[in-house]
């Protein structure tokens, strides 16, 4: 049976209907989808693509209506998905065009789902549930409601119409659904973006990190560079290429996405680093997203930009530009340190890293405590320039 | 994931002060000097646990992480869970209900096993725990 799906990304959803959120667009991180975002090591995207092949779908489409230019967008581009950019406003319309194009090609059945939700649902006993119950259209129900997950019947094309110029809401003929015991984030908040990479190191999802397990339960992927004085309390996951800085501490379900740095002394604990993201010297990030020059606190509820290079930045993108930048920070670190020493010498006494101060190497104690304190010195700065 | 390196379990006592501490240290130095050492500390009899028993435990992390080998925490008595957590040197562990699940975590990853990530609730990650 020839089988197709149209993946769906970027929709915009409208945030009345989620009153509660404070952290920020419903689904969204700094613009991006949140299906779009990396979870330990690929984006969600994938997880769902792969899940699709395996079930023997033969061709997956996915129309992104999120702007292209958005970084990550382009890594979540794969040869092996149709992809096609598409305006937001136009994108059901597209979505009806690029059904009849399967249907045309041969598709009998197309199962198009919006991402939204990260669902494992089971595609064989799904398509056999809709062909047993002869149904046109057949919607997936989780224990907590209805899901953004269809199967459509290629000779009905009106009815499949209907579903799709209706975003997914409504089905021209109301058919029996089917009920989904799979896995299911709804992925609306950085909180539950957070759930699905700790469900994934606890097992609960299909989703594995992807690297290589060098101690029961730290991975770490090609090219990542951890100092041997920093301490990694599993689960944590280190992402291809980043970079973790002595004396840091990557604790309790953290995951540090491709090319991310942790400076010195730095604690991570139950956070995500997103992809290109720098964290500062001597911080404590603590239940939260960062990633773009913007945080996501879980526990404060609250999202905001960072300006502070020395706390939050941006890694370059591209290698050329990151060995430009390390080449210019060795140049310019000699007469920097000389002007720090005659100008600002108490002020830089202040702003030290803890663990600057103490003998080179992991340091516990530093971590438990001295970083504390110079936390909340750091958080009364980034409030002091939020204002300003 | 298979290790055929030796795991010690210790027991720490009940009263953990400046004494003691010294005193366990003493035990169990020739264990962390050990190549890759792989410890568990049972802390289910602590009671009492001061600075000096929090310090002594950060020596021991250092000194297996100086031999890429690793100290996890089981059995955490109440006394004990509300010192690590004060001090936030919880944070440096893995912590096992048990010591046996500790000691067999060293061969693989036992996410079940691993006591609950604070803040760590089905649905609601970051809730507060004073909430739960």
């Amino acid at each position: 049976m020839d089988v197709r799906a149209i993946v769906l990304t970027g929709v915009e959803v409208d945030s009345n209907d989620h009153p509660a959120l404070v952290t920020g667009s419903p689904e969204i991180f700094s613009g991006i989808p949140f299906a779009l975002l990396p979870v330990l090591g690929r984006p969600v995207l994938h997880y769902v693509a792969d899940r699709l092949k395996s079930a023997g779908v033969d061709s997956i489409s996915v129309l992104n209506a999120a702007d292209s230019s958005l970084p990550l967008i382009e890594e979540a581009r794969r040869s092996d998905l149709c992809w096609k950019d598409v305006p937001a406003v136009q994108l059901w319309r597209t979505a009806e065009e690029e059904f009849d194009e399967l249907v045309q090609a041969g598709a009998e059945m197309v199962i198009v789902l919006r991402l939204g939700s990260y669902a494992e649902v089971e595609i064989d006993p799904l398509l056999q549930y809709h062909l047993d119950q002869r149904n046109h259209t057949t919607q997936v129900f989780a224990a907590d409601g209805p899901l953004d997950f269809f199967v459509l019947c290629g000779s009905r094309r009106t009815d499949a119409r209907f579903v799709l110029r209706h975003r997914l809401a409504k089905m021209r003929v109301q058919t029996q659904s089917y009920q989904t015991y799979g896995y299911v984030n709804r992925l609306q908040t950085v909180g539950d973006l957070r759930r699905l990479t700790l469900d994934s190191f606890l097992g609960k999802t299909s989703i594995q990190p992807q690297g290589k397990q060098i101690r029961p339960g730290i991975w770490v992927a090609e090219g990542a560079r951890v100092n041997r004085h920093v301490r990694l309390v599993a689960p944590c996951y280190i992402g291809s290429h980043a970079l973790v800085r002595t004396g840091s501490l990557i604790t309790r379900g953290s995951s540090l996405e491709h090319h991310s740095v942790v400076d010195r002394g730095t604690v991570v604990e139950a956070s995500t680093l997103l992809p290109l993201s720098y964290l500062g010297a001597g911080l404590d990030l603590v239940h939260s997203v960062v990633g773009f020059k913007r945080m996501a606190s879980i526990r404060h509820s609250a999202q905001l930009e960072i300006e502070d290079a020395s706390l939050v930045s941006l890694v370059p993108s591209t290698s050329a530009l990151r060995m430009l930048d390390h080449a210019m920070n060795l140049v310019t670190f000699l007469p920097r340190e000389i002007f720090s020493s005659i100008f600002s010498k108490r002020k830089l006494r202040k702003s030290q890293p803890a663990l600057e101060r103490t003998t080179p190497g992991f340091a516990g104690n530093a971590v438990a405590q001295t970083v504390t304190q110079e936390r909340q010195q750091l958080t009364a700065g980034v409030v002091a320039r939020i204002r300003e | 994931m298979e290790t055929s390196r030796p795991v010690v379990v210790k027991r720490m006592p009940e009263r953990i002060d400046q004494r003691e501490a010294r005193k366990f240290f003493a035990d169990v130095q020739p264990f962390l000097t050990a190549d890759r050492p792989q410890l568990v500390f049972d802390l289910s009899q602590v009671k009492q646990l001061d600075a000096a028993g929090v310090e002594m435990l950060m020596r021991c992390v250092a000194e297996v992480m100086k031999r890429d080998g690793d100290l996890k925490l089981a059995s955490l008595s109440r006394q004990s869970a509300i010192v690590l957590e004060l001090t936030r040197t919880d944070r440096l562990f893995e912590i096992y209900a048990s010591s046996t699940e500790a000691a067999r975590s060293f061969s693989g990853f036992l996410p079940n096993a691993m006591q609950s990530i604070p803040g760590y609730q089905q649905g609601r990650p970051g809730a507060s725990k004073l909430a739960a």
